[in-house]
């Protein structure tokens, strides 16, 4: 490689050479340093707006005691919920947005739909124990942060690169391990890093698994709660003159999760990657470049809890993109960004048919034969920094999206698969290649009239077309259609070919006052958001079993709507003591009401987060830190009446939790629902774990009472 | 996981090597249309050489970046700036006399070095009231001129040190790093930032012009 290396570094090193390098040595004085570092809001309004919020690595080793699921962990950030799914694959929402509408990266690398039911979401590959941040940016995200969505981005960053200075080896890392009673769940993660001052390599492994939980009061077992899984990943980082290099590959399995608003489990889940990655800063501006790949197989069929039963469902998906993004520093306060992005997904989804069935055989049932999803983005942006105090960023951006996918077929063409047999027949007559243009734009002003004060404006316009499952699913038997669906509302779906991309418009504000030294803060953010062609659902009948026996479940197709969402996000915190040092005792409050309205038929729009209020106080003395949580959640009456989502009742949760640090060792104790309140999710959906045990059907309860113990150790 | 699992591998394999080339192709227009350019405009190659600096005149002394604990201490009428280099064995640390006024060439430095240290001026030289305080105001004018043009969102963290020369206008003449962080990028974000002040504020009429050759600590937080 160093053929191409060493004309490639002397055209760098002549690129950072703006001016003759030949000067007189003469006796020069030294200025006063230089600081860099955020300023006023105002100066980070391209890449972390005051709209948007970030986990850092200590909000996330206080909250990981609790749970391995990583969206849950958003739960926290106000404006941001997250819809249930197995253990450790919740889907996260942002003002009432729901992950299919969001753009997820983990190291800047997107990450595929892998599922009918969305079980393998992006999310599930990462584990609380390893991330070292998650930003969050909703709908007025710029442009440059990713197109194809519509209500924001979420990325999850490992910890970058570290190296050595002063010569030697640097030798870092960090292990932990928990322990929750609840589910008797347990875990444990170790990073280590071993570096020069050019080469860095780091090693990142977890483990965790756990039982089915208990839900709170007399709520008993919630069943199909369990799961295992691994992730392992090296990165290697290699700091030359022409700029940073990264490889990180990775491996992730889970040989179980059950969900319990599935009618399905998830009996294997393996995925491994590869990101490759360029950083470099010229004379001209800076270069990033990055190239992925993704493998994921995927399994689904039942656990102990749906047994007896068998019905294997296997999916493949192959994902490859690569992104150059381009930065013009054009003049001292404007910068030009440039970008250009390819995504190819390939998704194979296959049902193999079971010895013996009457109804599952005797050819295997191509749910999606052989789709690809392929997009081409490009985007320019503007940034400007009028002043210390005021800046924007607007920009533009266009993705063309073409789909694909081969002819499908049932089971069999029997009567009993007489739905499903006219559905394919129908399905394979007509022609499946789609593409969309869809333009988007965004722009933000950030303005900080006074210190502590700043307000954001933003307006976007967004849009993203279906997925593949959206588009691509046809089967219109009732059991073939209850397998299609990540709404864990036990309902019927099949895909619509006709499906328009969703393009949505969100207004938005954010105001924030800090007080002198940080003792206290408030953030009130409103917003409001119109989406045309929303990809819902209509009802197209009531389904019924095999021996025509009524069903609680009814079958819809994923058709465009209108919908709108508005809301407040409110946050803030004060101090009310300081010590020496770090020492302090802090209030903290937070709370989020979202309305999501079906425009079409003007009924409340599904998975909708009713009134949640969050308060905390912290207090923090030398090595010791305890906290106490209390949440309370409004009830929700506002349902989805097309999906039957059930009504949950309002709640309280308090949670307890004391940590000491002694070293480089940090003990964590923790009382999760400390008074086992009994209660429903309300983004749960509807409980098919214990429907198929007890015959009676209720919402998924939430977690009850669980002590939780941590310990972790950095070096 | 098999081909067959893969689908159609040849259009895929098009596509993917068509894409990496396009990508590959623009960075490499880029990196050559920008290198042709600006190969063009340097007079000489890249050295690395270290470079003499002097220690102002004025009453307010050259605060050290990085002050080692045993600091060796030189005589007030060559206040030299150390720059030990990273790696010794590659760029020896020596002390090079100043080029006479105006004599011209000796190359600004580009010592990959991971402390660069202006040497206090010990004892301090008597203050000149009036052009000292010119310099210590020229001085700060020129550090804020500097900072207002500062990158907004670089997620790096370390200390560089540029050196740079301006003429009677203002104009940047050359600019350079004295002293890297130990980071490529953030060393080259810092130069960048430098070279994008000029034309910075025109000094004043009263300071001579061996007082037009500075050296500014960058540090990212």
């Amino acid at each position: 490689m160093s053929f191409c290396v060493r004309p490639l570094r002397a055209f760098l090193g002549a690129t950072s050479a703006l001016l003759p390098l030949a000067v007189h040595a003469q006796e020069a004085s030294q200025l006063p340093q230089v600081d860099v570092e955020a300023g006023t809001p105002a100066d980070a309004v391209a890449s972390a707006p005051v709209t948007g919020r970030t986990l850092s690595e200590a909000d996330i080793r206080r909250l990981q005691l609790s749970t391995s699921d990583t969206a849950a962990l958003l739960r926290w950030i106000p404006g941001v919920s997250a819809n249930s799914g197995g253990g450790f694959s919740s889907m996260p929402v942002i003002r009432g947005l729901n992950e299919q509408r969001l753009r997820i990266t983990v190291d800047g690398s997107p990450i595929d739909f892998a599922c009918p039911n969305d079980m393998n979401s992006p999310l599930s590959y990462t584990d609380p124990q390893s991330i070292h941040a998650i930003r969050v940016v909703p709908g007025v995200a710029p442009v440059s942060m990713g197109g194809d969505n519509i209500g924001g981005i979420i990325a999850v960053e490992s910890a970058a690169p570290r190296f050595a200075t002063g010569g030697g080896t640097l030798l870092t890392g960090t292990m932990s391990a928990f322990y929750r009673s609840n589910g008797d769940g347990f875990g444990g993660a170790a990073q280590l890093t071993v570096a020069g001052e050019r080469l860095s390599a780091t090693y990142t492994g977890s483990y965790t698994q756990s039982d089915r939980y208990k839900g709170g009061g007399d709520l008993g077992l919630v069943r199909s709660t369990e799961f295992a899984k691994t992730d392992q990943a090296l990165a290697l980082a290699y700091r030359s003159d022409i700029g940073l290099f990264r490889l990180k590959g990775g491996y992730h399995f889970s040989p179980y999760e059950g969900f319990a608003n599935q009618a399905m489990d998830m009996v294997s889940n393996t995925s491994w990657f590869l990101n490759f990655g360029y950083e470099g800063e010229f004379d001209w501006g800076s270069a990033k470049f990055t190239a992925d790949y993704r493998d994921t197989d995927h399994e689904m069929n039942f656990l102990k809890d749906k047994m007896p039963a068998n019905m294997p469902m296997n999916t493949e998906v192959h994902t490859f993109s690569t992104a150059l993004r381009l930065e013009f520093p054009v003049s001292r306060h404007e910068t030009l960004r440039l970008g250009g992005e390819y995504h190819h997904q390939w998704l194979n989804d296959y049902w193999p048919p079971v010895a013996g069935s009457m109804m599952m055989g005797p050819n295997t049932y191509l749910n999606v034969n052989a789709a690809h999803r392929n997009r081409l983005g490009a985007f320019a942006e503007w940034e400007r920094h009028w002043s210390d105090r005021l800046s924007s960023v607007v920009g533009v951006r266009l993705d063309h999206v073409t789909m694909n996918t081969g002819n499908v077929q049932p089971y069999s063409t029997s009567m009993m698969n007489m739905d499903d047999a006219m559905a394919a027949m129908a399905f394979n007559a007509v022609s499946h290649a789609r593409k969309n243009d869809n333009w988007s734009a965004s722009a933000l002003l950030s303005y900080a009239p006074a210190s502590g004060v700043a307000i954001e404006l933003g307006y976007a316009h967004k849009a993203r077309s279906p997925n593949i499952y959206e588009r691509y699913t046809w089967g219109r038997g009732a059991m073939s259609s209850r397998m299609i669906g990540w709404y864990g509302d036990g309902n019927g779906y099949f895909g619509n070919l006709d499906l328009r991309p969703e393009r949505a418009d969100t207004v938005s504000a954010a105001i924030e006052f800090q007080g002198a030294a940080q003792d206290w803060s408030l953030r009130i953010a409103p917003y409001y958001t119109h989406v045309n062609d929303y990809i819902d659902a209509v009802f197209v009948k009531k389904l019924t079993g095999s021996m025509m026996t009524a069903f609680p479940w009814v079958q819809l197709q994923f058709a465009n709507q209108g919908a709108e969402f508005f809301g407040v996000d409110v946050s803030g915190h004060a101090t009310l003591r300081k010590g020496a040092d770090r020492d302090a005792t802090t209030l903290t409050a937070s709370l989020a009401y979202v309305h999501g309205q079906n425009l079409s038929d003007g009924g409340p729009l599904y998975h909708q987060m009713p009134l949640d209020i969050k308060v905390g106080l912290e207090h923090r003395q030398g090595a010791l830190e305890a906290g106490v949580d209390f949440e309370w959640v409004a009830a929700k009456n506002r349902v989805d009446a097309t999906r039957n989502e059930p009504r949950t009742a309002a709640y309280a949760l308090v949670n307890l939790r004391v940590a000491y640090t002694l070293g480089p060792v940090r003990l964590s104790v923790e009382g999760e629902n400390l008074f086992d309140k009994a209660y429903s999710l309300p983004l749960g959906g509807v409980s098919l774990g214990d429907y198929k045990a007890t015959g009676t059907l209720r919402p998924v309860p939430g977690r009850g009472r669980s002590v939780n113990v941590g310990v972790g150790v950095s070096f | 996981m098999s081909l067959v699992g893969f689908g159609p591998l040849a259009p895929r394999v098009v596509a993917l090597a068509a894409t990496t080339l396009l990508h590959a192709l623009a960075v490499a227009a880029l990196v050559v249309a920008y290198g042709a350019r600006e190969t063009g405009k340097t007079a000489q190659p890249l050295r690395l050489t270290l470079m003499t600096l002097s220690a102002p005149p004025p009453s307010r002394p050259v605060r050290p970046l990085h002050k080692p604990a045993d600091a060796p201490r030189r005589s007030p009428e060559r206040q030299t700036a150390a720059i030990p280099a990273a790696r010794a064995s590659a760029v020896p640390v020596s002390a090079l006399p100043a080029s006479p006024e105006g004599s011209a060439l000796a190359p600004l430095p580009v010592p990959h070095a991971a402390n660069a240290v202006v040497a206090q001026p010990e004892p301090p030289p008597p203050p000149i009231a009036e052009p000292a305080d010119m310099m210590a105001a020229y001085r700060t004018l020129l550090s804020r001129h500097i900072r207002a043009g500062r990158p907004r969102a670089s997620a790096l963290r370390g200390t560089v040190l540029i050196a740079f020369r301006i003429d009677r206008g203002g104009t940047l003449l050359a600019s350079d790093i004295a002293g890297s962080s130990g980071d490529p990028n953030l060393d080259r974000i810092a130069l960048r930032m430098v070279r994008q002040a000029s034309p910075m504020p025109a000094p004043p009429a009263g300071l001579a012009a061996a007082q037009l050759a500075f050296v500014v600590p960058v540090a990212f937080h």
